[in-house]
């Protein structure tokens, strides 16, 4: 993959793929036409700069749709293309065999941009890479988890394990209408209010109703369909068609074909977007105080890593050993559970408690010198950046490019 | 494998199979499928997040109120003055955290953290994979009015689960909560005519305003009367305190009867309390409580005059016969009559009877026993 250096590229690109490689970089007109305006504005604007401003102008508008954030959410999208890129090859090797490609990973992830921003502290803009960098994972291995838990799944095993919101947004996604939707869901809160497994908690394969059970269901949804006036009584073997189609549709959201946002998608008319521009919004002023904490912030990181390198040392050998193994060496929890000779579940979990010795002695670290108090707040803005730090500190020699 | 997908930032438990087992067993107690599910998830996740969290914090408190489960999701440990709400789920998707609003709203169960917690029977295991507090939590969850929920977005909780207990470490007092309205007081003939109402509707949490189901649930008596009347009971609940100062006058309570009376000649019980010696100007007596799931134990209570107007109190748990073992997972508690847990004692492998510490109290104090297995409790209340 080529790192970009051109700002207007950088807020305007997004990485394709070819054969499940990266093959270069698509320039969107739109976000290219609207950086190179407010370029023209503030011709000093470093990256950090840019990436602030356009998250300042998400911010603003926080309570409008995603719709009319198409903007910021493209430029901030762009921008982040990197940090997903070295995201996904960072949890892949760990993932055993997958059916999913690089590229679909890579927009499974990307397209959680919009709630990953929602989720943001724009208050704390810096953090944006560090924040999108375990976003990005999590977001990734969460779908990884849920795909490997539906294949060992019965259509049955399935919709007893589904919430409420896995169900909706799958019906959603294929396109339902509301009368639809009410419907299945009516029959997946009648069928999960009524059948659960019985002799042990075990739903993976867990059988189809029985006659009987299946009356109770049908009794179950035409009492609670009174609510809804739009639907009319069902029948059990209506129910279980339903019912089985859900099943199909959850599968299929799973294993989605991608459609996120480095397609193009071409449905609106630029006059739609380009209309509210604000490119005259950053202000000399903005660019100087920038400077300023950028210059601060700076000096603040390097202690931040220092502190962190101090604290690594006072770790024990094994415990230093094991951050070696998994950081640098990236080897999988169980490749290491294999060298030691220890349970999966104890590697896990000293690299958990490993990492919360780190957490702790820089957090201790701010509030004895930088008088920030150890909340809540501070740990959500500094598990991220730990975690970037500690990718970095033991993969800059193997990595040649960092993002 | 499935470990490899899970961050090290977030917690994984495998859950044992006798675990499993037994929180499965006892959650048959309950009568539906999703109090079933409620008891099951929440006995897992407060037994495992305790023993988990007790490594670092061994002041850690876990009292489960089990006869919620019956209506809500969630269990509540205590920590540093700190009420941690536990939020188990077995779906496979972490997109987001469903919060009861009892747990927000509700002054008295008002949780400072929130903790998401996937739980999957079938690969057995647990895991923790975010927490929240109180006021980040209220400035950012969507309200569900439909069934009375939060709904936060998995982005939106911090994902680094040991982040909780750092925050513990170095700043226990953190400011956690957004201020709470006070609910609405409910007067006793409001409440028994609500109760009424919510005996036999299938969903008694939402039939109800909030302001006054949170009133009712969250008081326990209340709770406990509801639980009671969704099972069939139809007597008006009366005044059940035993006078304990009373029996020294050879008073009778009602259940209530001598040792000796209950046992006949046939004294096997006098070897019951674990004390060698049982001083003479003691009492003793003993009630039979009957649970579903173990049948009839027996409680034993000595009382003893002491100087200054105190008595002291001896409180033990057994099976009717020697030689027969206590389930586990059986607890005897003592509380303070504003409810606060003083001590608790849970029943290990085999044992065939359990006690509480002795303790002296003044004359005229009041305190509870409660005896809890599964979805069933059982709580007297005495009067000194």
């Amino acid at each position: 993959m080529r790192q970009r250096t051109d700002l207007i590229e950088i807020f305007s690109s997004f990485l394709q793929f070819e054969d499940d490689r990266s093959q270069g970089w698509a320039i969107d007109p739109r976000l290219n036409r609207s950086m190179r305006r407010v370029i023209q504005v503030e011709a000093n604007g470093s990256e950090d700069f840019w990436a602030i401003y356009w998250l300042t102008q998400y911010a603003q508008k926080s309570t409008a749709t995603d719709r009319a954030l198409q903007q910021e959410i493209g430029h901030l999208a762009a921008y982040l293309q990197e940090t997903c890129f070295w995201a996904v090859n960072r949890v892949m090797p760990r993932m055993g065999s997958i059916q999913m490609k690089l590229s679909d990973c890579f927009q499974v992830a990307i397209a959680d941009v919009p709630k990953l921003l929602a989720g943001f502290d724009a208050s704390k803009p810096t953090g944006l890479k560090a924040f999108a960098n375990t976003v990005f994972s999590n977001c990734l291995r969460d779908r990884l988890r849920q795909q490997r838990e539906i294949d060992f799944c019965t259509d049955w095993g399935l919709l007893q394990k589904i919430s409420r919101k896995r169900l909706l947004d799958a019906l959603t996604a294929s396109n339902f209408e509301k009368i639809l939707c009410d419907r299945y869901y009516l029959a997946w809160k009648a069928l999960t209010t009524n059948y659960t497994a019985e002799k042990s908690p075990k739903l993976r394969s867990i059988a189809a109703p029985d006659a009987q059970t299946w009356q109770l269901i049908e009794q179950s949804y035409n009492r609670e369909r009174k609510e809804f006036p739009h639907l009319t009584a069902a029948t059990a073997k209506e129910l279980e068609k339903w019912l089985l189609d859900a099943a199909k549709k959850v599968r299929g959201y799973l294993y989605p074909t991608v459609n996120s946002l480095n397609v193009k998608k071409g449905d609106d008319t630029e006059a739609d977007w380009e209309s509210d521009l604000v490119g005259n919004d950053a202000e000399p002023m903005a660019y100087l105080e920038e400077q300023e904490t950028r210059a601060e912030r700076q000096t603040q990181q390097q202690q931040m890593i220092a502190v962190l390198h101090e604290a690594i040392d006072k770790l024990d050998e094994p415990a230093r050993q094991l951050l070696t193994l998994y950081y640098r060496d990236r080897a999988t929890q169980q490749n290491i559970a294999q060298q030691l000779n220890l349970p999966q579940y104890t590697i896990s979990r000293k690299l958990s408690k490993t990492r919360e010795t780190l957490l702790k002695a820089i957090v201790a670290w701010g509030q004895t010198t930088l008088h920030i108090q150890p909340t809540s707040d501070v740990i959500a803005a500094i598990s991220p950046l730990l975690e970037e730090w500690l990718e970095s500190f033991y993969t800059q020699a193997t990595r040649p490019e960092k993002s | 494998m499935t470990l490899e997908l899970i961050p090290i930032t977030q917690l994984v438990l495998p859950i044992p199979a006798p675990m499993s087992d037994r929180a499965w067993q006892q959650a048959q107690a309950y009568p539906t499928i999703e109090a079933k599910w409620n008891a099951y998830l929440n006995q897992i996740a407060s037994q495992s997040i305790t023993a988990d969290l007790a490594e670092d914090f061994p002041q850690i408190r876990n009292s489960p109120d089990t006869d919620t489960w019956q209506f809500v999701n969630g269990s509540v440990l205590e920590l540093n003055g700190k009420r941690i709400v536990l939020l188990p789920s077995k779906a496979i998707d972490c997109s987001e955290l469903v919060i009861p609003q009892e747990w927000v709203d509700i002054p008295a169960w008002a949780g400072d953290y929130f903790m998401a917690i996937q739980i999957d029977p079938d690969a057995e295991m647990l895991h923790c994979w975010g927490y929240t507090t109180h006021q980040m939590m209220k400035s950012k969850a969507r309200y569900d009015a439909g069934d009375r929920t939060y709904h936060l977005d998995a982005h939106h909780l911090i994902a680094d689960v040991s982040g909780l207990s750092v925050v513990q470490q170095l700043n226990p007092n953190e400011v956690t909560q957004t201020a709470i309205a006070p609910l609405s007081s409910v007067a006793a003939i409001q409440a028994e005519n609500l109760l009424q109402r919510l005996a036999t509707v299938p969903n008694p949490r939402l039939e109800i305003p909030f302001e006054l189901w949170g009133a009712l649930v969250s008081d326990r008596q209340w709770r406990q009367r509801l639980v009671a009347l969704r099972q069939g009971e139809t007597a008006p609940a009366t005044d059940l305190t035993t006078r304990l100062g009373g029996w020294l006058q050879n008073a009778v309570s009602t259940g209530w009867q001598a040792v000796e009376d209950f046992l006949g000649e046939d004294g096997e019980l006098g070897l019951t309390f674990r004390q060698t010696t049982t001083p003479t100007s003691s009492i003793r007596r003993v009630k039979a409580l009957q649970l579903p799931e173990a049948g009839t134990l027996l409680l034993l209570v000595t009382v003893e005059p002491e100087a200054d107007d105190r008595l002291g109190i001896g409180i033990q748990l057994r099976s009717i016969y020697n030689t027969e073992t206590l389930p586990a997972d059986l607890t005897l508690t003592l509380l303070a009559s504003d409810d606060e847990v003083m001590r608790s004692v849970v029943t290990r492998d085999r044992d065939n009877a359990i006690q509480l510490p002795r303790f002296r109290l003044n004359s005229g104090s009041e305190f509870k026993i409660q005896v809890q297995l599964g979805a069933t409790t059982i709580d007297e209340s005495f009067l000194v």
